[in-house]
């Protein structure tokens, strides 16, 4: 007996996602009484934000079976992205501004509007992902992937490991993932917390930088209609962890505009990060409904925390049709690094005394990137889907708000509209 | 959670109380069957019953929110905007 939904089946930037939860899906897997030989699937998403980033990503994925309940999954994933992205330069209300962007043209900001940098990209990745049951109810999944884009490319692998335990009630999982990723921005690296006004200060060498996730896991059936999973992650980061594109503004504490030749430095971020977050999350079949929710506490030595808490409740219809309500809710708190503007004079009442900086350069760290920030994300949205015989097709329609903690950054709001079709051979 | 406005204070409340009152029911713990799992088993029952969106979502919120990962691990970056 075999599961589709054991299958490792993870794409690029959570290719390694997939290995875990494949396994952690296994507690269910095991109760699955339904053969498949290949299953083939697709997805294409848009995702696009208002007067900002769109994204068209695509992913195919093909799963094997193999002898002994074996499984090699393949994934191939292909982006677009586009458009305009935050630069971290702080809103001017009185003033236009002019920023430079990674390739050195100069815009001009009007008055009041966020400064964004024009982009356009695209990213192609492939992953591979084998799972074996072995004796006494072990499974392992191990996978490797490979992604690239123009100024960014990421390659690693994973190992999973998990134990049915309990005539299967229990499973325990540990996994561990890795990558190494190269950085080489466009138009060249930029030097920490230094003037960005031109576009000078970069250096034409590239940066790398390590990751290291690991999980431990335990998933739970409680009764004939319950299942329970509770995890622990902790992951380090090491090297390159800036973003080369952003910039954090230098105003005149007086005036609240960019000073004249030091408007803007490059932002600096440590070289280490570990995070660590616990996840847990129940799944209950009531009597005409599925309810799934789950609460994601994380924090790491960037001083970020945050709750997430993800609410999807499932109603199957008439007809093998589904319909699917998903209610997410993401609070964090900035990085201890995080600043809107740094500012040069004197202290006055609407300034953080720890914003006055007489020089940028002798910073440990600092980043205006309003991610960092604190900030509260808000996602609503349906899924609706249809069964056949040989196959599904479900289509979902989300809306994502994303709004500043301060109400110094312009509210975000995007559009996620994605279509899969699965099918069975 | 201190500095969250009241009516996402609210929402926070609502779904772990929610949780709590799931999880109640859900502890009426059971050791069942291999023939009962038959609920369980169902596509829509699965931890992960949709792979494909779980990497868009992954996608979508690592590159948009400073946290990642939690449900699995999560390798590998991009240059995410």
């Amino acid at each position: 007996m075999v599961n589709p939904q054991n299958k490792p089946t993870r794409s690029i930037r959570a290719a390694l996602s997939a290995a875990t939860c494949s396994l952690l899906a296994l507690s269910t897997p095991s109760i699955k009484a339904e053969e498949v030989g290949i299953q083939a699937s697709s997805t294409s998403m848009l995702y696009a934000e208002y007067e900002r980033v769109r994204v068209f990503e695509n992913i195919i994925s093909v799963t094997k079976e193999l002898e002994n309940e074996q499984t090699l999954t393949a994934k191939f994933v292909v982006d677009v992205m586009a458009g305009a992205s935050p630069n971290g330069a702080a809103t001017i209300r009185e003033a236009t501004q002019t920023i430079t962007s990674p390739s050195g043209n100069q815009t001009n900001i009007a008055a009041g509007k966020q400064a964004t940098n024009p982009f356009f990209d695209q990213r192609m990745g492939i992953s591979f992902d084998w799972s074996k049951p072995w004796q006494h109810y072990w499974t392992t999944t191990s996978g490797i992937f490979y992604s690239t884009e123009r100024d960014y490319s990421a390659s690693g692998g994973s190992l999973s490991i998990g134990k049915d335990l309990f005539n299967r009630h229990t499973t325990l999982t540990a996994a561990i993932a890795g990558s190494y990723d190269h950085v080489k921005p466009q138009g060249g690296t930029p030097i920490e917390l230094r003037i960005a006004d031109t576009g000078n200060n970069k250096l034409a060498q590239s940066k790398h930088k390590i990751f290291v996730d690991s999980v431990l896991g335990v998933s739970q059936i409680l009764n004939r209609r319950s299942l329970l999973q509770i995890n622990y992650s902790y992951g380090l980061r090491q090297g390159y962890l800036n973003d080369p594109y952003k910039v954090i503004s230098y105003l005149d504490s007086g005036t609240g505009l960019p000073r004249i030749g030091s408007k803007y430095y490059y932002e600096k971020r440590p070289d280490s990060r570990k995070m660590q977050s616990i996840y847990s999350r129940l799944l209950h079949h009531l009597k005409n409904h599925i309810v799934s929710l789950s609460y994601r506490y994380y924090f790491d030595d960037w001083k970020i925390r945050s709750h997430t808490v993800d609410l999807k409740l499932t109603t199957p219809l008439k007809n093998q049709h589904e319909l699917q309500w998903h209610a997410r809710m993401h609070s964090q708190q900035q990085a201890y690094f995080y600043r809107y503007a740094l500012y040069n004079g004197n202290l006055n009442a609407d300034i953080n005394s720890r914003d006055i900086v007489v020089n940028p350069a002798t910073l440990n760290a600092a980043s205006a990137d309003y991610r960092l920030g604190s900030l509260y994300s808000y996602t609503l949205g349906a899924k609706y889907k249809i069964r056949f015989k040989w196959a599904e097709i479900d289509t979902r329609l989300e809306y994502l708000q994303q709004r500043d903690k301060n109400n110094l950054f312009a509210t975000l709001h995007a559009v996620i509209l994605q279509m899969t079709v699965k099918a069975k051979f | 959670m201190r500095s969250l406005h009241p009516k996402k204070y609210f929402f926070v409340i609502n779904c772990l109380c929610l949780f709590f009152i799931l999880l109640t029911t859900a502890c009426d713990y059971q050791r069942i069957k291999p023939w009962h799992r038959d609920i369980l088993s169902q596509d829509r029952a699965q931890l992960v019953s949709d792979t494909l969106e779980f990497d868009a979502d992954e996608h979508i919120y690592s590159s948009k929110e400073a946290p990642k990962g939690g449900q699995g691990i999560g390798g590998g970056g991009c240059g995410c905007n």
